[in-house]
């Protein structure tokens, strides 16, 4: 009976993510608002999954230097990194002694759609259309298509990250600008970092 | 008769207090956060008029922007481009 109480809960959620994945191409400003007030935190969870999963899939079509699972247990390190990055500046910030750690976790979870849509879209195209890339009028051609791909998918993660920080740490515009400059002042050298060691070509972010 | 008027009455008055309720639950959630201020009125202006088309259906203007930026990095840095591209599909 609890059995088949959690199952209906793990599906329920799996719906409302999928559905909300759906609404934050749409209208991602009432979604993001919708999640910040949400405390179901088993949809942060799948959606955790789906990037465990990727690793292991993508492992699949080009074996990783090291093992699928302790790539992503660096990206969720990395994920709860970020969380944590926002949560401190926030309370160091606003002197806030309550913090909704649950807005972070679903926030910036829903942030990672669009990095996983990437990262996925570019595993299966590796396989179907590998690279390199010819000067032909078709490789041109695809290249100009998969930019501009690449730039759609960065735009909407910076709309969500916006968003995300914005409803998670109710800050204002500058304020949001600069915790990101200085979280990237982080993330840069840190990615650097990764990449040297062969973790990470493109950090998963 | 009356009864029933009555009926009808108080099956309105709940059907509007629960959308008052809504109303004021929507409106509670919109304010919950104080709305941008860039300290300066035409900085303000702006963010808003630029932030007003994302808010609903951002790709029908970051797919043709995006596009337009694709075209112009190719035309500014041609078969560059092309390299970059093979690099980031081994970038997974």
């Amino acid at each position: 009976m609890d059995f088949e109480r959690i199952l209906t809960s793990i599906f329920a959620s799996f719906i409302i993510m999928i559905r909300r994945i759906i609404y934050l191409i749409v209208s991602p400003y009432k979604t993001m608002r919708a999640i910040s007030t949400d405390g179901d935190i088993l949809q942060a969870g799948i959606i955790l999954i789906g990037v465990v999963g990727y690793f292991f899939i993508a492992n699949k079509f080009r074996p990783y230097e090291y093992h699928p699972a302790l790539l992503s247990f660096i990206t969720i390190l990395h994920i709860l990194g970020t969380m944590s990055f926002f949560a401190i500046f926030t309370a160091l910030s606003d002197k806030k002694k309550h913090i909704n750690i649950c807005s972070f976790i679903m926030l910036f979870s829903y942030a990672l759609i669009p990095t996983l849509v990437w990262f996925v879209v570019n595993s299966w195209l590796f396989v179907f259309i590998p690279p390199p890339r010819t000067l032909s009028l078709l490789g041109k051609g695809f290249s100009i298509i998969y930019m501009s791909f690449s730039v759609a998918l960065l735009a909407w993660k910076m709309i969500l990250v916006y968003l995300a920080i914005r409803y998670a740490t109710s800050f204002q515009f500058f304020r949001i600008i600069y915790s990101l400059f200085i979280y990237l002042a982080i993330i840069i050298p840190y990615s650097l970092l990764l990449y040297s060691f062969g973790l990470f070509r493109i950090p998963f972010l | 008769m009356h009864l029933c008027r009555y009926l009808v009455v108080l099956r309105k008055l709940r059907m509007c207090t629960s959308s008052i309720k809504d109303i004021d639950k929507n409106m509670e959630s919109i304010f919950a956060i104080p709305p941008n201020d860039l300290h300066q009125r035409w900085l303000t202006t702006i963010y808003k008029i630029v932030t007003q088309p994302l808010k609903r259906m951002p790709f029908l203007f970051i797919i043709p922007l995006s596009l337009g930026i694709s075209l112009a990095v190719y035309v500014l840095f041609g078969q560059l481009v092309v390299k970059f591209v093979s690099l980031l599909q081994y970038g997974f």
